[in-house]
């Protein structure tokens, strides 16, 4: 069942969301999945929750890169738990992630991943 | 016509996700060696028959290549290709050998090295596609050339119905510009259950809540 707690996934891969998706749902079958394709969609879907709990957002998109997109989110929504979830696992990236403490999970993702991330046993921020 | 050809877009958008996750990985690998930040363009997937493949790989590549080939074989066969333009290639063997002085043609020492970084970069590509898709891919000995590449993939090709396909991502060394394509080049069988497999994984993930 749905709760009050929200969780949107921002991916311009349909697959990358679907994986997501069914691994947050595993885990917390509680939260409220929204997703977005690329950044524009991403902040529009935003306006549209009343608060965000988590999201994932990769990097490499069409339009907004996921970094510019996390600090937008992180001003509009200070609480929300973020994480990069990206298959660029360079470790430039990974510092630029940290520097505006969003968490960073790498692609390919798996269940466990996405489980200590929404059940924040993860020593991401 | 071969299945391969009439995916539908989920299945399209997930075969181009899987080659994104698996050049992310090689990117990885390919800026620890270099010590330098490699950025990725959003990938781009074209699948083709060989024989319409030269006048694409004319407008991508305008002169001579290096190229790094690796055959792998399992429940899909094919070759994957790295490509760099054979100058930049060069750059590239400078920054890995740490050779200050300017080299104007490839020692075997270099060459060496280049066959290295592009048996690392497309072993870390390929396995992590294996992995992904649940099977195994054993790779033959990686082989390095110079040659245009749509000369090369035409050579590769035994029959005319087979198909190349090509992802496209450009990457480049940050501080270098130096650029880069990594492009497959699978038979048709190959090109099938390669697509079949990617099918099974979209489906599992369709008939999810």
């Amino acid at each position: 069942m749905n709760g009050d707690e929200t969780f949107l996934i921002v991916d311009d891969a349909r697959l990358a969301r679907k994986m997501v998706r069914s691994f947050v749902a595993k885990a917390r079958p509680d939260l409220t999945i929204f997703e977005a394709g690329d950044g524009e969609e991403a902040l529009k879907v935003l306006s549209g929750i009343k608060e965000l709990h988590y999201a994932t957002i990769d990097y490499n998109m069409p339009g907004m890169n996921g970094i510019d997109l996390a600090k937008i989110v992180k001003e509009r929504c200070p609480t929300a738990r973020i994480a990069l979830l990206t298959a660029n696992v360079q470790a430039p990236l990974r510092k630029r992630a940290a520097d505006i403490a969003v968490g960073f999970i790498d692609k390919p993702i798996n269940e466990a991943k996405i489980a200590a991330f929404v059940t924040q046993t993860a020593t991401i921020p | 016509m071969s299945g391969v050809f009439h995916l539908r877009p989920e299945v399209r958008d997930a075969l181009t996700e899987i080659f994104n996750i698996g050049i992310g990985h090689a990117a990885g690998v390919l800026s620890e060696l270099v010590n330098d930040e490699i950025l990725l363009t959003v990938p781009e997937l074209g699948l083709t028959r060989h024989t319409d493949f030269a006048a694409i790989a004319g407008k991508l590549w305008h002169e001579p290549a290096s190229i790094v080939r690796q055959s792998f074989q399992g429940p899909f066969r094919g070759d994957a290709l790295l490509i760099f333009p054979a100058r930049e290639s060069l750059e590239l063997v400078r920054i890995l050998l740490a050779e200050p002085t300017p080299i104007e043609s490839m020692t075997e020492l270099e060459r060496e090295a280049l066959l290295e970084v592009g048996n690392i970069i497309l072993n870390a590509c390929l396995s992590c596609i294996a992995d992904l898709l649940e099977q195994e891919i054993t790779n033959a000995l990686p082989l390095y050339l110079e040659s245009d590449p749509g000369s090369l993939v035409n050579s590769l090709i035994a029959d005319p119905d087979w198909y190349v396909i090509f992802i496209r991502i450009d990457f480049t060394v940050k501080r270098h510009n130096m650029r880069g394509n990594i492009l497959f080049v699978l038979d048709v069988p190959a090109a099938d259950a390669f697509s079949a497999a990617v099918e099974k994984l979209v489906d599992h993930f369709e008939s999810e809540p």
